[in-house]
């Protein structure tokens, strides 16, 4: 069955503007909250989010693959990218460290509820993008790409101009850092650890 | 199978990616050891909380407007209808076309009459030679064109309507045409240059 991605993609091509419309809306949350969590501000997201779109827009006729998800992912990245580079670099959680070596990241107040606070399904999906956002960049974007994007890891390694090994294991790390930090909110919620 | 390949096989049968092959024995390590067990659900948990998790922001109204405007003004312009043909102006059409096929049909008996007659009274080379004439060299052109007969003159002068319907008579199609190119070929042998 056809992609709806692509029938939209050709009736645009035909000349009928609202179906870009159409695929705007369909990525709005996943290339959003990509770019969002990839970003420092909401301004920057937002210019990010339309300047994909504009490129999208200028060279739709350009592109005859199949894959139009990679593709639009793979342009937010490149943006998201060149956006941090002309940026004042931002501190690296895991390099810095004090005296004893512990990073930077160990010393920060940890999100966690207050003592007997209750935490619900809603809180913890709020603490599990507040974690995301604590994740070295290229393991929260392998996790963001996985888990917004749904792509699979071969397009995510293409994307990051890296192999299919080192994809994994930054989803290894990812995955394992955010059980870390998130295991008291499981053993509240479900009584067991993540 | 060791725990680090069975996370790996994990990730990539979660993402559709793993050979068929390889989930049997995926799936007998995940049978027998409880930690694999443990992080597949902790990947597939936090990755299902996170996308259930409602962004923070959203893409502002303004921002959605003009992606849009984008989409409209650079919307490749829709395909244009296949050229009509030229419309026949049904008077004219049923005016001249009895007409023309009652000319043709009555010109293309004319001719075929013409020349079997013509065919039957011309002498014969032997005869000719017999005479002492000379015989008409066959590489010899037609004569030109030259009005002897009432025949030849109601040919010309029913080609020369038909010239002069033009376009109206161009539109024909099936027994018309046949007609024409039929009568157009019987002039051509008559030594008109048509």
């Amino acid at each position: 069955m056809e992609q709806p991605e692509w029938v939209w993609l050709t009736e645009y091509r035909e000349g009928n503007p609202d179906a870009m419309g159409k695929l705007v809306e369909h990525y709005r949350r996943p290339l959003f909250g990509f770019i969002l969590r990839m970003t420092e501000g909401r301004d920057d997201a937002e210019e990010i989010f339309q300047e994909v779109w504009f490129r999208v827009i200028k060279s739709q006729h350009r592109y005859h693959h199949r894959n139009f998800k990679s593709w639009l992912f793979r342009i937010a990245h490149n943006l998201v990218i060149d956006r941090a580079r002309k940026q004042r670099p931002m501190v690296d959680l895991q390099a810095q460290g004090d005296d004893a070596g512990d990073p930077l990241e160990n010393r920060l107040p940890a999100t966690e509820p207050e003592a007997g606070a209750m935490v619900d399904a809603k809180a913890l999906g709020q603490r599990i993008a507040a974690a995301v956002q604590r994740l070295p960049p290229e393991q929260r974007e392998v996790f963001l790409l996985r888990t917004e994007a749904e792509l699979p890891f071969k397009k995510i390694a293409s994307i990051q101009g890296t192999s299919i090994n080192t994809a994994l294991a930054r989803m290894h790390y990812a995955v394992g850092k955010l059980r870390d930090w998130l295991e008291s909110d499981y053993q509240q919620l479900t009584g067991m650890t993540p | 199978m060791n725990c680090h390949t069975a996370r790996d096989h994990l990730l990539l049968a979660q993402s559709g990616e793993l050979s068929p092959g390889r989930r049997p024995p995926l799936d007998r390590h995940l049978a027998g050891c409880a930690a694999c067990r443990a992080y597949r659900d902790a990947a597939d948990g936090m990755a299902a909380q996170y996308r259930e998790t409602p962004l923070e922001r959203d893409v502002s109204p303004f921002i959605l407007h003009r992606i849009d405007e984008e989409a409209r003004r650079r919307a490749p312009a829709p395909a244009a209808p296949a050229a009509r043909e030229r419309p026949i102006q049904p008077g004219i059409l049923e005016l001249w076309r009895p007409a023309a096929l009652s000319g043709l049909a009555a010109l293309t008996l004319l001719l075929l009459g013409g020349l079997l007659l013509r065919h039957l009274s011309a002498p014969s080379a032997p005869e000719v030679a017999q005479r002492g004439e000379p015989l008409p060299s066959p590489a010899e052109p037609p004569a030109p064109a030259v009005w002897t007969t009432d025949v030849d003159a109601e040919l010309h002068q029913l080609w020369t309507l038909l010239a002069d319907a033009g376009a109206e008579l161009e539109s024909a199609n099936g027994p018309d045409e046949s007609l024409e190119s039929l009568a157009g070929d019987l002039l051509e042998l008559e030594g008109w240059s048509i």
